[in-house]
């Protein structure tokens, strides 16, 4: 291919890479694409760095329009001063652009109270393969058709391509972080007690878990906002109590492997009884991301989709998006 | 076949009751080979094909009062495997007719209507309700489960899905399903979508498929699916998570000098990361109306022998005169609500009964902090006994000659209030408009408007009630809100949704030919 206006370069390794500053850009690079019979990350990389715009932060929903170039630790520190915070992500998806944070294995996932996961993204822009644009509506839930979101979510960028989002924020919580540490009479316990209180609307940011002697010894962090703090620590032991367990000193902190995965309660307590000690980070009712030696999905790089995702390959219609699904 | 796009509201075809037109041809001649494809269940008698032609999208009881229906199918038929749906549909592209996915009927926007024909796919013999699992707290159900024995059933096993639409009574998990639909403690337990592990579903093209559960690579199928009214697949059953039945509950009621201190307190409440079940907060005139009757008062006992007549002529007369004399002028009406200031929020919580009562104070304390005045448990109470009378409440004001419907979307919370002013401008001359804000997020609400509204005759009263919809969704979507927040789309909002997508209406098609690549499920709603 060859190398067209300011946007296009070339990488150390010859293969060309295009770093479109917008939209109409990256819809130009798309275009390209198409009428060469060319597919992104096959015959050329795409960088969307440059798409680094930060808009105004709207306080009363918690949320800022976000390029898909911006770092999300960067985020982060951009939303210390006004109070706000990306709440519960892991470490290394705190490392990520947002554009590969959404479409990754991540899937733009945030764990909220009550147990449940729900998009850090409250709205889209995306482009299509044809160019057309995707521009989905910020309103918290909707029953207005099939959620298109999910065109971007965790889809590899094979579907469309996010530009831009609409990022929900929660309330920075530094000065209230509390930790508390527990003894279970085993990985089933630990298991139990915490389903428990995520249920019942406790919402841990981040749990070291460590097993020893058949007993789990947890260290749980949560982020209470000044009048929840004895709400949520009376929550949690009734939960701790109501499965046998008790009070404990200081877990270990640190996990022997630092590649995420996204595990089932199933596979922690497999772990657990296996002795595994674990780091836990995004927990819901439903899977938990984990540091250490689990069984799960690995988060640190596409894996082969479904079969049934593939079934979606068709959108891409005129076959510029590359890349294994 | 046309889409709903481009069909104006003002000309749906109707027939009189008494008249349907027969099927067409190429059902009929399909007769048998269509019941056997469907395990052997059909019909094509009028009655049937009557009932399947509506649902309870307010414009069709307005044709009910006139002796009109909307289109019928040309046949019903009630499949009791997923190999029998798959068989009907492969039929269908083979034959070219329409397949309408159908739950109970209980829809508002006109998502069953058979606009051309084609057959109904009730899916009410997929009535299976598992063991509940209550290590991974889930239960797998069938998609004609209806909504009322599914809980029940959960209740005395000492679980609960936590999903309270007001038609719980009359909608199946497939209709959930299909329409997005949110329950009236959504606060806590989310909509239908956060309760779905895993959904079963026929698509378009005939195949079977299980959406996988986390974790897995890859898109998730499932939010495509679902909010597809019909259009690409028809659901046969889902996997869904279930709670313990809540230890405690606590109620409590504020009133606040206004709808915008009342909407202050509620994003407060959760930006603290309260989760209230029950989030009602009723704009000043609703206020005048909610929570007058207390809990086990009685109502004033009518003479058994007087009922028949107060019920079948005095007051349906009574009330045509005044409705035809007061909703005929809503602006008048209207102009009335500004006399009034006070907005009232009533608050539930539920769970852990410690847990309850401690987020019960944690919310009183903002409230109280926002000037309102506390008027205990009884409103809560009392809201809870009567939650869903107010469905059956639009029958008698149909009766009464006037029109009624409601509108539901939402919003971020910057919108809420400008949503709350402009839809009340926009369809104050057309039909009497009240409006409370429920299922609230960290990031926005709904707001439900109800609309009241009559005419000098039927044809005038049809005419207000597509004028009411063209201005007050106009005016909702234009200020910040979405098209819908748990009623779902149809044919009633299929033009709205299709402008809002913008360019993401091909993105939309796309799915539409993947899925349904010959166009025989459901045509003509959502637009597609």
């Amino acid at each position: 291919m060859k190398e067209t206006r300011g946007s296009w370069a070339k990488t150390a390794d010859g293969v060309q890479l295009a770093e479109p500053h917008d939209e109409r850009e990256l819809q130009e690079v798309l275009h390209v694409l198409a009428d060469r019979g060319a597919r992104l990350n096959v015959d050329l990389k795409l960088s969307r760095a440059k798409l680094r715009e930060l808009g105004e932060v709207h306080q009363h929903s918690m949320s800022i329009g976000v390029g898909a170039g911006v770092v999300l630790r960067e985020l982060d520190a951009h939303l210390t001063p006004h109070g706000l915070s990306l709440g519960p992500l892991t470490p290394a998806a705190m490392a990520l652009p947002l554009g590969e944070f959404l479409e990754g294995p991540y899937a733009g996932l945030r764990s909220i109270p009550g147990g449940r996961l729900e998009p850090i993204s409250a709205s889209l822009r995306a482009l299509l393969s044809d160019g057309h644009k995707l521009e989905t509506s910020p309103a918290p839930r909707s029953a207005a058709g099939p959620d298109l979101n999910a065109l971007v979510l965790g889809a590899h960028g094979r579907l469309a391509l996010v530009t831009h989002a609409v990022i929900r924020c929660v309330p920075y919580p530094e000065r209230d972080v509390r930790v508390a540490c527990f003894s279970f009479p085993g990985a089933q316990a630990f298991v139990a007690a915490m389903q428990r209180a995520l249920a019942e609307g406790f919402w841990p940011w981040r749990v070291h878990a460590d097993a020893q002697s058949g007993r789990v010894r947890a260290e749980i962090r949560w982020a209470a906002s000044v009048g929840s703090v004895e709400r949520d620590r009376e929550l949690l032991n009734r939960c701790v109590d109501g499965v046998g367990g008790r009070g404990a000193g200081d877990a270990e902190q640190d996990a022997p492997v630092s590649v995420e995965l996204e595990a089932t309660w199933d596979a922690v307590k497999d772990a657990l009884d296996r002795g595994a000690r674990l780091q836990l980070f995004r927990l819901s009712l439903a899977t938990v991301v984990a540091r250490g030696d689990v069984e799960g999905l690995p988060l640190n790089e596409p894996t082969a989709w479904t079969s049934l995702g593939s079934r979606l390959l068709p959108l891409d219609t005129r076959g510029v998006f590359g890349g294994a699904p | 076949m046309r889409s709903a796009a481009e069909i104006s509201l003002t000309q749906l075809p109707s027939f009189p009751t008494g008249a349907l037109p027969p099927p067409r041809a190429r059902v009929l001649e399909l007769k048998s080979e269509l019941f056997a494809a469907a395990g052997g269940r059909g019909s094509i008698d009028d009655l049937d094909r009557l009932s399947y032609a509506r649902d309870m999208w307010p414009l069709a009881l307005l044709w009910v009062r006139q002796g009109r229906s909307p289109p019928p199918p040309d046949a019903v038929v009630w499949p009791g495997t997923e190999d029998d749906v798959a068989n009907v549909i492969a039929l269908a592209r083979k034959r070219r007719f329409a397949v309408i996915p159908f739950g109970a009927g209980s829809g508002v926007c006109g998502g069953t209507w058979a606009l051309g024909g084609g057959v109904t796919l009730d899916l009410k013999r997929f009535d299976s309700i598992g063991e509940v699992d209550a290590v991974h707290r889930s239960v797998e159900v069938g998609a004609g489960v209806m909504g009322e024995s599914l809980e029940r059933r959960l209740n005395a096993r000492g679980w609960t899905l936590g999903h309270f639409p007001s038609s719980i009574s009359t909608s199946t998990v497939g209709g959930w399903l299909a329409a997005r639909s949110a329950g009236q403690f959504s606060s806590k337990y989310g909509k239908i979508e956060d309760m779905l592990l895993s959904a079963r579903a026929v698509l378009g093209t005939g195949e079977r498929l299980t959406t996988p559960e986390r974790p897995f690579s890859g898109p998730d199928l499932a939010p495509l699916l679902l909010g597809s009214e019909g259009t690409l697949c028809a659901f046969t059953g889902a996997k869904l998570r279930v709670f313990p039945l809540p230890a405690g509950r606590v109620f409590h009621a504020f009133e606040f000098g206004s709808v915008e201190q009342g909407l202050e307190a509620i994003r407060l409440i959760f930006r603290d990361g309260l989760r209230p079940a029950v989030v009602r907060l009723y704009d000043p005139f609703d206020t005048a109306f909610v929570g007058k009757n207390k809990p086990g008062q009685k109502k004033p006992v009518t003479p058994p022998s007087l009922r028949g007549l107060l019920q079948t002529q005095v007051l349906p007369s009574l009330l045509r005169g005044v409705t035809r004399q007061t909703l005929g002028r809503p602006g008048l009406m209207n102009q009335l609500q500004r006399a009034f200031r006070r907005s009232r929020l009533i608050l539930m919580f539920e769970g852990d009964a410690a847990r309850a009562e401690a987020e019960d104070r944690s919310a009183t304390a903002i409230c109280r902090q926002l000037g309102a005045d506390d008027l205990g448990d009884g409103p809560g109470k009392a809201w809870l006994q009567k939650r869903y009378d107010v469905s059956f409440r639009m029958s008698r004001l149909l009766e009464s000659g006037s029109f009624a419907d409601t509108m539901e979307i939402a919003a971020p919370w910057e919108s809420v209030h400008t949503i709350y002013e402009r839809v009340h401008e926009a369809a104050s001359k057309f039909a009497f408009v009240l409006c409370h804000f429920s299922h609230a997020y960290a990031d926005g609400c709904s707001l439900y408007f109800s609309f009241v509204g009559s005419g000098d005759s039927e044809a005038d009263m049809e005419s207000r009630y597509h004028q009411l919809w063209r201005a007050a969704l106009s005016a909702a979507v234009s200020a910040g809100g979405n098209v819908s927040h748990h009623h779902g789309v149809g044919l009633l909002k299929a033009r709205a949704l299709q402008d809002s997508l913008g360019d993401g209406r091909h993105a939309l098609r796309s799915l539409k030919q993947i899925f349904d690549p010959d166009g025989v499920m459901n045509p003509g709603k959502l637009g597609l």
